[in-house]
């Protein structure tokens, strides 16, 4: 008896052991460092080098670091944003030809002229001047215009053919419209880097279907990114309770918000008691319950070569970054990382191989993640 | 002491019979909106949806920042006490049929919740069958029947 206790008592020792040195070797194999702290409610990143960091803060404003130090004014000529509920100063994206024409575009919620209740989506882009944004256009405006301040989607891709997608939530209340072409909730919109309508948009020539539109049936989209070759569109949204999904977006397909979800209500309820519908995408994962998928990036740099061609998903809750392996359009694995720092807002890829996290906070941070070696 | 069980006991079927009515209330509103997208809704989907409703959202606790409780009976159970609590003592002045007089009470709680809640989470309803004027006035009649049920067993009881 005595001596089965001392045999167990050892084998729990041993087995505490291995766990602990597999666990420190894998805290090992990064780190994290400080980029900026002091960031409010950090939200879109862009990167004009791998020491020159723009981001978005969703009060408003739009922030520069560098040299690992962050600027204290905001870069000037930045269209006033909607701050309220899940609303603010957004996505951003570079132009792809930045460097020659300087064009950098922002997503944001904005409250109309006409009717102080209501608020939309708006793109602009502008010219990024030395610290002032220049010659701002509005690009894309989400019609019709919502009472709610929740569910702007707002992020944004360029493709490969130049053309740039953007991201446009359900608005919460108008869960619904997902499912008509007539307007923008709900939707992955397709534009040319001038705002002008493309003219091989799935939906350009049906009758009372808004032109821009890409694909349809989605919730609320905060990740979109495209694959190193851009031959693949990944776009994550919010489900409600459970739910949340990962898709592969294609030209013209319904992704079956809200008629089939996985999630339910907030309040219990069902939404649809549908999984699935023959004409309607089913996502290449999902989640019950909920992570809250709040950005994402294709990783394709050299400083973690185990972890390239995954995609990186930063979840809000319980506040970690989930690393997705995909094998022939199908999400094969799931790792969660990064569990230590609370909500995470976005992944982004930064040009030296590194991740770079901003923390949701309204003293947020930026935070790179190295090789530890 | 037997009246005041008797009386709390009619309070929380009360309070059940508007969850289920609301519950009932948003199964509608989702099924025939999904029906109209041809959806395959059949009565064993109906069935199974109402049943589904009422139990989820009867036990689902509320979203996060708000207090881990039943998400519905408890906002109609405070919403009850506080208006059948003025209804008592208005009764006392008013003569009016207790029925009528708590139904009123009911109704203008669910009043409340359809009108307030979206003030308190930036323009949304909670409730997604409080979406349309149309979904509100049925929310206020579900809760105007469960004034009238809990009215007219306090006549019938002398309670």
């Amino acid at each position: 008896m005595k001596k089965q206790f001392l045999k167990i008592s050892l084998l729990t020792i041993i087995s505490f052991i291995c766990f602990s040195l597999y666990a420190n070797h894998h805290e090992k194999a990064y780190k994290f460092e400080t980029i900026a702290e002091g960031l409010s409610f950090p939200w879109g990143i862009a990167f004009l080098s791998n020491d020159e960091i723009l981001v978005t803060e969703k009060t408003g404003q739009l922030r520069i670091i560098q040299d690992g130090k962050l600027l204290e004014d905001p870069i000037t000529g930045v269209p006033d944003s909607l701050f309220r509920g899940q609303g603010g100063l957004e996505g951003i994206v570079l132009h792809p030809n930045f460097a020659n024409n300087k064009y950098l575009y922002l997503s944001f919620s904005e409250t109309d002229a006409d009717n102080k209740k209501t608020n939309t989506l708006r793109v602009v882009r502008g010219k990024l001047e030395g610290q002032s944004l220049t010659n701002v256009e509005t690009i894309f405006r989400a019609s019709p215009s919502r009472k709610t301040a929740n569910h702007y989607g707002a992020k944004m891709v360029f493709l490969k053919d130049g053309t740039l997608l953007i991201t446009s939530g359900d608005g919460f209340s108008y869960r619904e419209e997902a499912q008509k072409l007539d307007n923008h909730f709900g939707k992955v919109i397709r534009v040319n880097d001038d705002g002008s309508i493309p003219a091989d948009n799935p939906f350009v020539s049906t009758p009372g279907a808004k032109p821009e539109i890409w694909s349809y049936g989605h919730r609320n989209l905060q990740g979109i990114v495209i694959n190193s070759d851009g031959s693949v569109v990944y776009e994550h949204e919010h489900g409600p309770r459970g739910g949340d999904e990962l898709n592969i977006v294609q030209k013209g397909k319904n992704y079956g918000w809200p008629a089939i979800t996985y999630g339910i209500d907030y309040s219990g309820a069902l939404i649809s008691p549908f999984k699935e519908k023959e004409g309607m995408e089913q996502p290449i994962k999902y989640w019950v319950p909920s992570i809250a998928p709040s950005g994402m990036t294709f990783y394709d740099g050299d400083l973690f070569p185990a972890w390239k061609g995954n995609l990186f998903i930063s979840a809000l809750v319980p506040g970690d970054v989930r690393r997705v392996s995909i094998e022939g359009g199908i999400a094969v694995d799931e790792e969660t990382l990064f569990d230590t720092l609370g909500r995470i807002r976005n992944v982004v890829s930064a040009p030296d191989g590194s991740l770079v996290l901003a923390t949701d906070s309204p003293k947020g941070k930026l935070i790179r993640v190295v090789p530890n070696n | 002491m037997i009246s005041r069980i008797i009386k709390i006991g009619f309070l929380f079927l009360t309070i059940l019979l508007i969850s289920f009515l609301v519950g009932a209330q948003t199964t509608l509103s989702n099924l025939i909106w999904l029906l109209s997208v041809d959806m395959p809704v059949t009565f064993t989907v109906l069935i199974s949806s109402v049943y589904h409703d009422f139990v989820l959202m009867t036990l689902t606790s509320a979203p996060p920042p708000l207090p881990p409780l039943p998400f519905l009976p408890v906002i109609i159970a405070i919403g009850l006490v506080v208006s059948f609590g003025v209804t008592w003592i208005v009764l006392r002045w008013i003569k009016i049929q207790k029925k009528y007089a708590y139904g009123i009470a009911a109704a203008t709680t669910l009043v409340f919740i359809v009108y307030l809640m979206p003030l308190l989470f930036f323009g949304v309803d909670m409730l997604a069958g409080a979406r349309t004027p149309i979904g509100k006035i049925s929310l206020i009649i579900c809760g105007y029947l469960g004034g009238h049920f809990f009215g007219s067993r306090l006549s019938k009881g002398e309670v």
